[in-house]
C-alpha cells in the first residue's frame, strides 16, 4: 500500500481508530496484522520471506542471549549469513549472475546458468537491517532479547515503516510495544502535520519535479547541457522530497499513535562538507553503517591509509545496499572519494597552516560556498545514483561538461518545448523549492507558528492541503526509496 | 482530550470544504470562458463539443432506446462501427464508444445508459493502449464535460482513485450553473462527420511518409482494467444481454511495435473464456491495407469500416447472434 494512495486514506484512519479503542494488552495484535495488510497490499506471497526473516532473528536473538563464549559468535554469524542469503537470492543473484556470464564470455568461457524470474519484495533492505541491528545489539549486550514472537514481528514489520525505515534500533523501538499509548492531543496534531508536509512534499514537489527528470534521464541524448543540468538539480530536489516526504509520513503516521521514530533527514542540502551531508541525509542508514560496518572496521582511529579503506569499504556496501547495479556502486565510490579527498585535503591545508603559515593566514572559504560546493558534489553523485546505466551516468556526467552547448540558447528552448511543460511549470517548480526550503530552515511544519493564534496556523494549513489537492501530481507513483 | 480534537478536527474539515467550494466558485465568475475553469484552476485542458464529437454522441444517446447492438470502447469505437451499416441488416445499433475510453469507463457507462438502451448485443472493443492505465481518467475528463453528471459518473470519478478526478468533477458542476451543457455547440472537423447513432466517418487517408509508428514497447495491461472487464461482462450478462470481445484492425506497422503481442491476445482470451463470450481479433481475420484503410496510424477511414463492420457481422451470424 503506497502512503499516497486512496486505500491508505481510509486504511490509516481505520487503524487509528481502533487502535485508540482497543485495550492495551491487544494492541500489538492490531498493529501487526494492520502491518501484515500493509505489506501485503504488494505481493501477498512474499510476505513469507518477511516471515522466514523474523523466525531467523528472533530464533538468534533468544540463543545468542543464552549463549555464552565463542557459540555467541556462531550464532550471530549463522543470523546474518542468513540474511545475506535471502538478501543474495532475491537482490543480488541476478547482478552477480549477470556479470559473471558478461565476463565468461569476455574471456572465452563456457557459463551459461538462468537468471530468476523474480521480484525484489519491497523494503527487504530495510527490514533486513533492521533484523540485523537487533541481533547485533543483542550479541553486544546492548538490548535482551525480545521474548514476545508477536512484538518481535511487529518491530521488524512496524507498518510505518516497514517498506523504507527509517531503519530503527531495537533500543528505540521495542520498549515502546511494551509501553502503553494513550489518546495525546499534541502527539496526533503534531503527526497529522508532518503526514500533510509529507505528502504536500511528495505529490506536489517530488511528482511535479519527475515530470521533466524522466523523460530527460530516459533519452539524456537527446538534451544539451543546461537541460541536463537542470533535470539533475531537479532531481537532487526530487529524490529529497519524495524520501523525506516518505520519512515525514512514517514519522508522522507512527507519532499519531504515540510512537517515535528516528528523524531520517536535517536539511542535507545545507551541509557545508560531504561529511555533515552524511550526518543529515538517511540519518538512519548512515548512522547504520557507521555503527555496523565502519566502527567495526576501525574507523577513523586507525592510519590513513586504513582509513581510506574503511571509508571506502563502506561505501561501496552502501551503494550495493541501495541497488544491485554499477551505476549504485559508483555513486557509493564517488562519495566515497569525497569523503577521502576531503579528509587528505584538510590534513595538507592544516599542515601547510600550522608548520609555515601559523594563524597569519586562515584558509577563509565561506560557509555558503561551501554548502553550494557540497551541493555541486552530491548532485553530481547523484546523476549515477538515476541514471538508467553507467554507459547514460558517463553520457550525463561528461556533457555537463560541453561548455559551447551552454551558449546554444535556440538548442535549450527546443529542449524546453520537447518536454511539452508550461512556463509556470518552471516557475512554480522553483517557487515551491523555495517554500520547502524555507518551512524546513525555520524548524519544519511542527514548530511553524506553534504559538501564534489559530486563524495563522490553520490558515498555513489550508494553503498546504489545497496546494496538495489543486496542484498535486497524482499519478500513483511508488516512492524512489521503495525499490530498496 | 479526544472530544476536544474531534471538534477541532471538524471545524478544521467544513473550513477546508468551504475554502474549496470557495475558490471554485470564485474562479467560475472570473473565469468566464467555457473551459476555462478545470483548464486554469486543475490545468485539464479538454473542452465540451470538442475533438471525439462526445457532446453529440451523449445528447443523441439521451434519445436511443431498447437498441439490438451498443458498441463500446475508444475511439477505435466510435471511429470503427457504423449503425447505417448494421440498419442496412435490421439491426437498431448505437455507438457509445468515446475518447480513451477504457474498462473502468465502460463499466460506469453501462450503469448509466443500460436501463434505457436495454442492448440485446454488446460488442467491446479492447485496445491495448487503454488498457495500460489504472484510472481511465482521460476518457473521465471527456465523459465528465459533455455527458449530463449522475451517479454513475460520480462513482467513475472516484474509481479512478485520483484527486485530479474529483477536482475535475466540481469544477464541472460548478462550471455548468454559468455555461449549461444545452448551450455549448459541438464543433466541427475537417474531414470528419458525424453520423447519428455515435459513429464518427472519416474521409481522410493516412499519409505514410509522414506518420510514425512509434517505437517497440511492452504493453502491461492493467488488472484494474482486467477486473473492470469482468465487471462488464458479468453486468451485462446478469442483465441478458450477449457480449462480444473484439480488437479492431490496425496498420501492421503499429502491430509490430507491440513486442509480446501474444502475451495481450492471451490475456484478453482469458476473460473472453471464463465468461464463455467470444473474443475476436480482427488483426488476425481481416488484411486491410495501411495506406486505404487507415484515417491515421491506429483508426480506420471510411472504407476500412466498411470491411470491419462486414467482418462483424459475419462473426455475429457466424455465432448465432443474429440471422
Amino acid at each position: 500500500m503506497l502512503f499516497n494512495s486512496f486505500e491508505f486514506l481510509i486504511f490509516f484512519p481505520a487503524v487509528t481508530l481502533l487502535y485508540f479503542i482497543l485495550p492495551s494488552r491487544i494492541k500489538w495484535l492490531l498493529l501487526l496484522i494492520a502491518s501484515c495488510i500493509f505489506y501485503m497490499y504488494f505481493i501477498p506471497i512474499y510476505i513469507l520471506v518477511l516471515l522466514l526473516t523474523i523466525i531467523v532473528d528472533y530464533t538468534a536473538g533468544i540463543l545468542i542471549e543464552k549463549a555464552e563464549g565463542k557459540h555467541k559468535r556462531i550464532f550471530l554469524i549463522a543470523s546474518i549469513i542468513s540474511n545475506i542469503i535471502i538478501l543474495g537470492v532475491f537482490k543480488y543473484y541476478n547482478f552477480i549472475n549477470d556479470n559473471l556470464t558478461l565476463l565468461a564470455k569476455w574471456i572465452g568461457w563456457n557459463y551459461s546458468i538462468e537468471s530468476l524470474a523474480i521480484i525484489l519484495p519491497i523494503g527487504l533492505s530495510f527490514h533486513t537491517f533492521q533484523s540485523l541491528s537487533y541481533v547485533i545489539e543483542v550479541y553486544r549486550g546492548k538490548q535482551k532479547a525480545e521474548q514476545h514472537f508477536g512484538i518481535y514481528a511487529l518491530y521488524v514489520m512496524f507498518y510505518p515503516q516497514l517498506v523504507a525505515g527509517p531503519i530503527e534500533r531495537p533500543q528505540n523501538l521495542l520498549p515502546q510495544f511494551h509501553s502503553r499509548h494513550s489518546f495525546s492531543y499534541s502527539d496526533v496534531a503534531s503527526g497529522l502535520k508532518l503526514i500533510m508536509w509529507g505528502l504536500f512534499k511528495k505529490v506536489v514537489l517530488a511528482d511535479r519535479l519527475a515530470l521533466l527528470v524522466n523523460p530527460v534521464y530516459a533519452n539524456p541524448s537527446e538534451y544539451t547541457a543546461p537541460m541536463l543540468v537542470l533535470a539533475t538539480i531537479f532531481f537532487t530536489f526530487q529524490i529529497y522530497c519524495d524520501f523525506s516526504g516518505y520519512s515525514d509520513i512514517a514519522l508522522g503516521t507512527a507519532r499519531v499513535m504515540g510512537f517515535r521514530l528516528m528523524n531520517n533527514f536535517d536539511r542535507p542540502y545545507a551541509s557545508a562538507s560531504i561529511g555533515e551531508f552524511w550526518r543529515r541525509w538517511h540519518i538512519s542508514l548512515s548512522t547504520w553503517f557507521k555503527d555496523y560496518v565502519y566502527v567495526p572496521l576501525g574507523g577513523s582511529k586507525v592510519s590513513k591509509t586504513r582509513w581510506a579503506f574503511n571509508i571506502f569499504a563502506t561505501f561501496l556496501i552502501s551503494g550495493l545496499w541501495h541497488g544491485a547495479n554499477w551505476t549504485f556502486i559508483i555513486w557509493g565510490l564517488l562519495h566515497g572519494s569525497f569523503l577521502v579527498i576531503s579528509g587528505y585535503f584538510n590534513t595538507i591545508s592544516n599542515f601547510i597552516c600550522n608548520r609555515f603559515l601559523g594563524r597569519i593566514i586562515v584558509m577563509n572559504v565561506s560557509s555558503r560556498t561551501k554548502v553550494i560546493f557540497t551541493f555541486g558534489l552530491v548532485s553530481f553523485a547523484w546523476i549515477f545514483f538515476r541514471a538508467d546505466s553507467v554507459s547514460s551516468a558517463f553520457y550525463i556526467s561528461s556533457h555537463l561538461f560541453a561548455f559551447d552547448e551552454y551558449l546554444n540558447v535556440t538548442a535549450f528552448k527546443n529542449n524546453i518545448w520537447h518536454l511539452g511543460l508550461s512556463k509556470s511549470y518552471y516557475i512554480t517548480s522553483v517557487l515551491l523549492i523555495a517554500f520547502m526550503d524555507s518551512i524546513e530552515r525555520i524548524g519544519g511544519i511542527t514548530h511553524l507558528f506553534s504559538t501564534k493564534p489559530v486563524l495563522i496556523r490553520w490558515g498555513l494549513y489550508y494553503i498546504i492541503i489545497l496546494f496538495t489537492v489543486f496542484f498535486g501530481v497524482f499519478q500513483h507513483s511508488k516512492f524512489i526509496y521503495f525499490q530498496f | 482530550m479526544i472530544l476536544l480534537f474531534l471538534k477541532k478536527l471538524v471545524s478544521f474539515i467544513v473550513g477546508l470544504l468551504f475554502i474549496y467550494f470557495a475558490i471554485f466558485f470564485v474562479a467560475a465568475n472570473i473565469l468566464q470562458s467555457e473551459r476555462s475553469l478545470t483548464d486554469r484552476l486543475i490545468n485539464v485542458s479538454v473542452a465540451p463539443g470538442s475533438e471525439g464529437y462526445s457532446l453529440s454522441r451523449f445528447r443523441d444517446v439521451n434519445a436511443a432506446k431498447n437498441v439490438d447492438v451498443l458498441f463500446l470502447g475508444s475511439s477505435h469505437t466510435y471511429r470503427s462501427f457504423d449503425p447505417r451499416i448494421f440498419a442496412e441488416h435490421g439491426l437498431r445499433a448505437f455507438n457509445l464508444g468515446s475518447t480513451s475510453q477504457s474498462p473502468i469507463n465502460t463499466y460506469y457507462l453501462l450503469k448509466k445508459y443500460y436501463p434505457e438502451l436495454n442492448p440485446k448485443i454488446i460488442i467491446m472493443e479492447l485496445y491495448w493502449e487503454v488498457m495500460e492505465n489504472d484510472d481511465g481518467l482521460e476518457s473521465f475528463y471527456d465523459i465528465a464535460v459533455n455527458a449530463p453528471i449522475s451517479l454513475p459518473i460520480t462513482e467513475m470519478a472516484i474509481a479512478a482513485k485520483n484527486p485530479v478526478a474529483i477536482n475535475f468533477l466540481v469544477a464541472t458542476v460548478i462550471q455548468r450553473l454559468t455555461h449549461p451543457l444545452d448551450r455549448i455547440q459541438q464543433k466541427e472537423y475537417r474531414g470528419e462527420t458525424y453520423i447519428p447513432g455515435g459513429y464518427v466517418e472519416s474521409s481522410k487517408y493516412l499519409d505514410y511518409n509522414k506518420t510514425q509508428f512509434g517505437k517497440k514497447r511492452v504493453i502491461k495491461i492493467s488488472g484494474i482494467q482486467i477486473d473492470y472487464l469482468k465487471h462488464i461482462i458479468e453486468y451485462a450478462v446478469k442483465n441478458g444481454a450477449k457480449v462480444m470481445l473484439v480488437t479492431q484492425p490496425v496498420p501492421r506497422e503499429l502491430l509490430e511495435t507491440v513486442e509480446n503481442y501474444p502475451e495481450v491476445l492471451a490475456e484478453y482470451n482469458k476473460v473472453a473464456s471464463l465468461y464463455g463470450v467470444k473474443y475476436y481479433d480482427y488483426n488476425l481475420i481481416l488484411e486491410l491495407d495501411t495506406r486505404k484503410h487507415y484515417r491515421d496510424k491506429d483508426h480506420l477511414n471510411w472504407q476500412g469500416v466498411r470491411v470491419f463492420n462486414s467482418a462483424i457481422l459475419d462473426s455475429l451470424r457466424q455465432d448465432g447472434h443474429i440471422k
